[in-house]
């Protein structure tokens, strides 16, 4: 029985410490089933080493500390900061999936798209028979009309958006209960970027929280359900993204909804005069 | 597609042969590299067939013969032996040390390079220590006291040649593979539930041999060089068995003689066998290098 409903991931008094200096600093953060959380901040903030501590995915060097209570399909609760290796590598995929920043390079140069995904699967031990067809599954999910095409494509073939796409179709292509986007569109043009939010968007429907990270609020305001405003190693401010965006109380999410006004509110000049 | 961008996949072949084309089209030197390779290793094959001559029977009646010379085509030596036999049943030890010796340099140096960056730091600094010390230290001598040690043979010749062969590869594995440790594709693998050892074996070497194939080909001209040197010595291949090292150190006397084909057909052989080894391992560098696409 899947649950589609409660607390998918519950981050409480979470420390980064990277060499020797505080970056996230005590963080609470609750991520829900079926919702979309964007954590946003400014560049450096720590969005992505708190998403990488979550996962397990830090960098040499850096140390975590604090607890991540992850609710699993079946029910299970297991605290993520605690887990054995062993535990963890299993729950990567099918538990937590991560989207990165470098599509492209987060692609390696020598393996073919559906070799990476042909291997996940067989990583999480699904049978040989099944995986072509649920590797091109995914790349439909994520957007790609030609996934048998692309099968036998290397990286480095891919445009921007595909390889986005294929970075997309590798994380969630043995479903994740939790989705991890870690400024996925940040290089990406706006009706590129429009489309992979709208096919990461649809996936909570499916009762999957996600988690996005960005430092774009235009991309928190339209595609967030709720937003967690991180500063100094903390949330300072958290809730409903039409409240906090609208009517912000923390002085540094005024500041950040001042500087993205213009962009947001007001169109350009050049838009409706060009041509 | 989704992007507005035109798809550029066309369904491809992936036989090996379509594979090679592309790489071979233009590249003059890496040709003419496999063929003089492969002559070569044809020549050895068909050693038998291609001179009707025993390589070690001798002939009182036809000593130091010129090239040229009838049933001799390249002569003979100073016991009266068939140069063009010697040629080519040396061609068999001399290609087949050198392939064997370099295949073991590198597998053993990558082994040893990769072991050291993932390994725990007392065995990066074992190895890195270990390496530099061989370095310092002349290899002939190294090579030399191993051959004596273990006595003349074929296989000692290997395993001296990799004994002294195996630093370079082992430090440039190293340094490849730490650098790709944090590459985010790597990351992204361990991201998606890939074990230690596939991570290892299918995200790390393939993309650290680039480099690795670069400092092969050296390996190989190294490993032909260092059979001939030990065998020039006598402490190689054994006198009685044909080599092109052995055939130089019974003609070292004939350099100052007249009989300069003794030694220039040998060392001739030597150095076309190195030469074709490089021009394939430079032909094989990708035109495509900035593209991320690494074979």
């Amino acid at each position: 029985m899947v649950s589609t409903v409660g607390t998918v991931l519950e981050v409480a008094g979470l420390r980064v410490r990277v060499g020797g200096r505080s970056v996230v600093d005590g963080l609470d953060l609750e991520l829900r089933a079926g919702e979309a959380t964007a954590l946003v901040g400014r560049s450096g903030s720590g969005k992505s080493l708190t998403a990488s501590a979550l996962a397990g995915l830090l960098p040499e060097g850096a140390e975590r500390s604090g607890t991540a209570r992850f609710t699993g399909a079946d029910g299970a609760v297991v605290d993520l900061m605690a887990l054995p290796p062993a535990r963890m590598r299993a729950l990567r995929g099918p538990g937590i999936g991560y989207a990165f920043q470098e599509a492209q390079a987060s692609l390696n140069p020598t393996v073919t798209v559906g070799a990476h995904l042909a291997e996940t699967l067989k990583a999480h031990g699904v049978p040989r028979a099944e995986r072509r067809e649920r590797g091109t599954d995914a790349l439909r999910a994520a957007g790609l009309e030609e996934p048998e095409g692309l099968w036998r494509a290397y990286p480095f073939e891919l445009s921007g958006g595909q390889a986005q796409r294929v970075a997309l179709a590798l994380a969630c292509v043995l479903g994740p209960r939790l989705l991890v986007a870690d400024e996925v569109t940040s290089a990406l043009d706006p009706v590129t970027q429009a489309g992979v939010l709208d096919t990461l968007r649809a996936r909570t429907a499916g009762g999957g929280a996600l988690l996005l990270i960005t430092h774009d609020l235009a991309v928190a305001a339209r595609w967030a359900d709720r937003v967690a405003v991180l500063d100094g190693g903390r949330i300072a401010e958290s809730g409903p993204a039409a409240e906090v965006l609208r009517s912000p109380r923390h002085p540094f999410t005024r500041e950040l909804v001042r500087a993205a006004a213009p962009a947001v509110a007001t169109p350009s000049p050049a838009r409706g005069g060009a041509r | 597609m989704v992007s507005g961008t035109p798809s550029p996949l066309a369904p491809r072949a992936a036989t090996p042969a379509a594979l090679l084309v592309p790489r071979v089209r233009g590249r003059a030197g890496l040709v003419a590299g496999l063929a003089v390779l492969a002559l070569m290793v044809l020549a050895a094959a068909l050693a038998p067939v291609l001179s009707g001559h025993d390589p070690i029977a001798t002939d009182t009646s036809a000593t130091g013969l010129p090239p040229g010379s009838p049933g001799h085509p390249l002569g003979t030596d100073r016991l009266g032996r068939d140069l063009l036999a010697r040629m080519l049943h040396g061609a068999r030890y001399s290609l087949l040390v050198g392939a064997a010796a370099s295949l073991l340099t590198v597998a053993a140096g990558t082994a040893v390079g990769t072991a050291a960056a993932l390994g725990p730091r007392w065995l990066d600094t074992l190895v890195t220590r270990t390496a530099d010390a061989l370095l310092a230290l002349p290899m002939i001598l190294v090579a030399l006291t191993l051959a004596a040690v273990a006595g003349p043979s074929p296989a000692t010749v290997v395993l001296a040649i990799a004994a002294t062969g195996w630093m370079p590869v082992a430090l440039i594995a190293r340094a490849e593979v730490r650098a790709l440790r944090e590459r985010p594709f790597v990351r992204a693998a361990r991201s998606l539930g890939h074990s230690r050892t596939r991570i290892l074996l299918r995200h790390l070497v393939p993309n650290a041999l680039p480099p690795i194939a670069a400092i092969a080909a050296f390996e190989v001209g190294h490993a032909i060089l260092t059979e001939s040197t030990l065998s020039f010595l006598g402490l190689g291949i054994p006198p009685n068995i044909p080599s092109w090292g052995t055939m130089l150190t019974d003609a070292r006397a004939l350099l100052l003689t007249g009989q300069w084909y003794t030694v220039a057909l040998p060392a001739g052989a030597i150095v076309a066998t190195i030469i074709a080894v490089n021009a394939v391992s430079t032909g094989l560098e990708r035109p495509g290098a900035g593209e991320g696409r690494t074979w």
